[in-house]
């Protein structure tokens, strides 16, 4: 008598390196019974209607270093593909109030930590389905469904008991909270319970015994035998002295079923046939259990959940995080205390000083002019306001104490793209091409992002060509920030906010990373330095003087 | 098991970790000499010695307990010399079973610990055998209680249950285990069974019922073979580990014994060689009392072993003092009287007898050395950076009952400078309770201690003889304005110096 060849599967629940075993949330569609109820959705006010999603990043991610936010966001949770949805701002906004209720309500940690415990529970729920869809061995294949439907039924229950608790009081979670009650009601999860409970306490009760003699394995009856490693242990208990070394081979490494335990699962059936057709009779009734809503509800909550995991470590550090106030029409840029994310998060976890900013723009102001020394805080300033319109559109809360912004339609950025100095003619041509395609497209509700425009030609052109963009913006109506070394730009209409990188005076070769908003004044630097130097005006003279 | 021949309520820990400051303290009082005498050649003694001195017991309880154990072993030296050999003997054990790769599997486990057991189990017997034999004629609470633990938690009769097991445990055929159903019917709660119980009657052989299958794995089925392989290291993993850790504890405890003997043999080897020597030493008396030191004729043991000679010892009484200041006559047996104090401490605490005709002594939590360092002489700043560095980081472990010895401290500026230093100091210690004894050549901070503090104070003064020699005892005595360094001038120049060719500048007395 032999058994069908060996198999070394196992489905360890603490490992999940089998890239296999792990069921995809968006793909996991053959369980997924079909949707009964009304749709529910925590990321769109109209559920049924499917939102187009961006599969690819918008262009100015990468300028923007929301590239590597969102890298850092999906990071651990690609079973989700979260992506798309860090891609696509929405267009209204009472999508986004819709979206920034929610967050609100998933910000707690109570809810944080049941959401979280509850996608841990239903990835293991899918390792377990699939792990049991690719079993030949009958009993074990209904053994894990059984296992997986265990573990969703209690997720199931604790997130319904959470969000009970938690009383949320976003539309969105409200809305998912009704529909789990009705879910729970519901007749099919009740047979599901009842069988799942059932089938598992018949199988813990049975214990059998196995005898392993050399080349033969013999199943039996348990007839109450005692535990003979106790009796070794207490018969050398009196030599016991300190904490003792661990001989014991891990577990783990002796999960593994063979086919000589199959066998031995077999014949145990033969011993206790109850246990087993009952195991078999659940395996065919419950063949796909999920609830389609609850799937749904478990990938969209991680789009807030992969934010507020990000940001924790920078809200850790004292930095301030706020919902913005969306205004339909430009009603004024008010944004406190705010910083580059991608940034400061490095900064962060290398317990660097993160310096915030403060930006306004009111009434007919619509244009920044960023100046000051180099490497001063200028181009993560822009950056980082236009990371601020681009989150605030997806419904999140944004870097800063408090906020208030236009509803944005569009960002458009345009950053110096790599030095090439044997085609400077080539350069400025694109660079114009690149800046004209981008004010063909931009309209009142747009933000422009422009760093360092025109460093490609002389002085007096780049003045003329920075002033001609900037009047064509103003004539937009769009938003823009400008970060230049042409104090000129800085002059150009009352609807232009001039704003300066500072700079230590005591030691001009630190810089503050922080922004003002006064006249650019490109000499203040050039003199402290000076006078660090004694080269200012009147220490050289005293010198000559000597 | 435990030992218990150090403490009363546990084992010494071998693998604590000397102070920081040990090897400063081996180095200022000279205590390698001490240690090699101790040794007697064995390298284990040699570093049983080097802890057990430098790391004592704070409490006078231990200490009498230690010194009662000392005394009936100085009364049976055989006894000390079988048990620390035993020992060796069992430690050996695992060596000779360990050859080769060693596996780790529960199997192999399981098998080498049956086989060291099976050895271990007749050097349990012999010692058994020693504490019969001394069990009657020991007086010390430690051997006494040890040789009962012996007697009675390894009598025969347990011993020979012990065998038993260990025959079963060697699983010659059937394993037998039962086990639950685990999720995805892997097995869970293992139960290992002895195969006795299931030795059947002839009747059950019968093949009447279904309750029994078998499966006969084919010969080339590998597989079958290796999961068959990893069910019996499973269903074993737990006894192997109970047993390997049993075998560890036996090995330990005879490691314990070993380190805890070793000690008394080192000083076994000690008070062998001073009687050797003919010189004397006695049992201390360690108190809780804070700040006394009593002893009669004290001498440095050191340096009784380092030259053939007689070496003078002194006497002090500060009783109630918490500073002791020893002063005079330059190479006239200062420092040699501040590591006689040193050592008697540290042996007095290890629990040893010391070199003294009588001694009482406050236990002290931390004894500490700041001795002036002759490497660093030719920058003067630069050493008193270096001393107040040093003295920076002693104060940082200082604690109250704590005991200083202070060497020529803060020699390495001028008279008035290092008095004041040394005043701070020495005043503000004193008053947390820190016990000094300090040697010193400022006779400035010598003076104003005796004019402020004489009643905190006892005052040591190096002797000379009229005629210029020394004695190298130092006699109760208020310090005087010079170190007689025109003595020693004198002894190797062979003519008096000019005066300002003294040592300390002071002319000639």
């Amino acid at each position: 008598m032999v058994g069908p060849k060996i198999c070394w599967t196992t489905c360890d629940d603490d490992v999940s390196a089998d890239p296999v075993a792990q069921g995809s949330v968006v793909t996991e569609t053959s369980i997924a019974r079909p949707a009964a109820a009304a749709a529910v959705s925590v990321l769109y006010r109209d559920a049924a209607m499917a939102a187009p999603l961006r599969d690819e990043p918008p262009a100015f991610f990468r300028d923007l270093n929301l590239d590597q936010v969102v890298t850092a966001l999906t990071a651990d949770r690609e079973e989700y593909h979260l992506a798309p949805l860090f891609f696509t701002r929405l267009t209204s906004v009472a999508d986004v109030t819709y979206r920034q209720q929610v967050a609100r309500d998933l910000a707690s940690p109570a809810m944080r930590q049941a959401v979280a415990e509850f996608a841990e529970a239903m990835r293991v729920v899918r390792r377990r389905i699939s792990f049991s869809q690719r079993l030949p061995h009958r009993y074990r294949k209904d053994a894990w469904l059984l296992e997986a439907a265990a573990r969703y039924l209690a997720a199931v229950n604790a997130i319904d008991a959470a969000l009970s608790v938690a009383s949320p009081q976003s539309e969105g979670l409200r809305g998912f909270a009704t529909h789990l009650a009705s879910y729970r009601r519901s007749a099919e999860y009740d047979r599901l319970a009842l069988d799942a409970a059932q089938v598992r306490e018949q199988l813990a009760a049975l214990r059998y015994c196995l005898h392993l003699e050399p080349g033969r394995l013999r199943v039996e009856r348990y007839d109450g035998q005692a535990d003979y490693a106790e009796k070794v242990s207490e018969l050398f208990a009196r030599f016991r002295r300190d904490p003792a070394t661990d001989y014991r081979q891990p577990e783990s490494r002796l999960h593994d079923l063979t086919h000589l335990e199959e066998w031995a699962v077999d014949r145990v059936a033969r011993l206790h046939p109850a246990a087993f057709d009952a195991l078999a009779e659940f395996g065919e009734r419950h063949s796909a259990f999920l609830d389609p809503m609850v799937t749904r509800f478990d990938r969209e909550a991680q789009f807030y959940l992969a934010y507020w995991d990000h940001i924790e470590r920078m809200q850790a550090a004292g930095l301030s995080f706020c919902y913005p106030e969306i205004t339909e029409d430009f009603a004024g840029l008010h944004v406190d205390a705010f910083f580059d994310l991608a940034l400061t998060d490095k900064l962060v976890r290398q317990d660097h000083p993160v310096v915030c900013n403060d930006v306004h723009l009111e009434r007919s102001e619509r244009v920044i002019v960023v100046t000051g020394p180099n490497q001063g805080g200028k181009t993560t300033f822009a950056r980082a306001i236009g990371q601020i319109h681009h989150l605030a559109a997806l419904g999140l809360p944004v870097p800063g104490r408090v906020a208030r912004l236009p509803m944005c339609d569009e960002v458009f950025t345009h950053f110096e793209r790599g030095e090439n100095l044997s085609n400077l003619r080539g350069k400025l041509e694109d660079d114009l091409i690149r800046v004209h395609s981008i004010l063909g497209r931009a309209g009142p509700r747009s933000l422009i992002v422009l760093n360092e425009i025109f460093n490609s030609t002389t002085l007096d052109d780049a003045v003329l060509l920075g002033r001609r963009v900037i009047e064509h913006v103003l004539r937009l109506g769009s938003v823009a920030v400008c970060v230049t070394f042409l104090d000129e730009l800085a002059t150009i209409s009352d609807q232009v906010v001039s704003m300066v990188a500072e700079v230590n005076p005591a030691d001009p070769a630190t810089r503050t990373f922080r922004l003002s908003r006064r006249p650019a004044d490109g000499l203040a630097y050039t003199r402290v330095l000076a006078h660090s130097h004694a080269l200012t005006y009147d220490t050289v003279v005293a010198r000559l003087s000597r | 098991m435990k030992v218990r021949l150090m403490f009363p309520d546990a084992d010494a820990d071998r693998d604590r970790h000397p102070p920081a400051h040990a090897a400063d303290l081996i180095g200022d009082l000279g205590a390698e000499v001490l240690i090699e005498t101790m040794a007697g050649g064995d390298r284990l003694l040699e570093r049983i010695s080097r802890l057990e001195l430098i790391d004592g017991s704070p409490d006078p309880a231990a200490v009498t307990y230690r010194q009662d154990v000392l005394r009936d072993l100085i009364a049976h030296p055989s006894l000390a010399r079988d048990l620390y050999e035993l020992s060796g003997e069992a430690l050996d054990i695992k060596q000779q079973v360990r050859y080769g790769w060693v596996q780790k599997t529960p199997t192999a486990v399981l098998n080498r610990s049956v086989q060291v057991m099976e050895l271990l189990v007749d050097c349990l017997r012999r010692l058994r055998g020693i504490a019969g034999a001394y069990r009657d004629d020991v007086r010390s609470l430690g051997l006494r209680l040890l040789f009962e633990r012996v007697c009675e938690e390894l009598d025969e009769p347990y011993l020979q249950q012990v065998e038993e097991h260990l025959h079963t445990l060697e699983f010659r055929r059937d394993v037998p285990i039962s086990r639950r159903f685990g999720a995805g019917l892997a097995g869970r709660d293992y139960l290992l069974h002895d195969p006795q119980e299931f030795r059947r009657s002839m009747l059950d052989w019968m093949p009447l019922t279904h309750d029994r299958y078998t499966l006969v794995i084919p010969p080339r089925d590998d597989a079958a073979y290796q999961a068959l392989e990893a069910l019996r290291d499973r269903a074993v993993n737990d006894v192997a580990n109970a047993l390997g850790q049993s075998v560890d504890d036996v090995l330990g405890f005879f490691a314990a014994l070993q380190w805890e003997v070793g000690f008394y043999l080192a000083c076994l080897n000690l008070s062998a060689e001073l009687e050797r020597r003919g010189a004397p030493w006695c049992f201390p008396s360690a108190t809780a009392t804070p700040s006394v030191l009593e002893a009669r004729t004290l001498y440095d043991v050191g340096l009784r072993l380092r030259t053939e000679g007689e070496v003078v010892g002194s006497d002090v009484d500060a009783q109630g003092r918490p500073l002791i200041v020893i002063t005079g006559a330059n190479q006239g047996g200062k420092s040699t009287f501040l590591r006689a104090i040193g050592l008697a401490q540290l042996m007095l605490q290890a629990g040893m007898f010391v070199a003294a005709e009588a001694q009482t002594a406050s236990v002290t939590p931390i004894l500490l050395t700041h001795f002036k360092r002759e490497e660093d002489r030719t920058m003067e700043s630069g050493k008193l950076d270096e001393e107040l560095r040093r003295m920076s980081t002693i104060v940082d472990v200082l604690r109250p009952g704590a005991l200083l010895l202070s060497n020529e401290s803060f020699a390495a500026t001028n008279e008035r400078e290092g008095s004041q230093l040394g005043r701070d100091l020495f005043d503000a210690l004193t008053d947390c309770g820190v016990r000094v004894v300090a040697v010193t050549h400022l006779t400035e901070l010598a003076r104003t201690l005796q004019r402020d503090r004489a009643d905190q104070s006892v005052f040591l003064r190096a002797e000379r003889q009229p005629d210029g020699t020394r004695t190298f005892r130092l006699t109760a005595g208020a310090p005087q304005g010079t170190g007689y360094g025109v003595d020693l001038y004198r002894r190797v120049f062979g003519s008096e110096p000019t005066a300002d060719e003294t040592a300390d500048g002071m002319p000639p007395a």
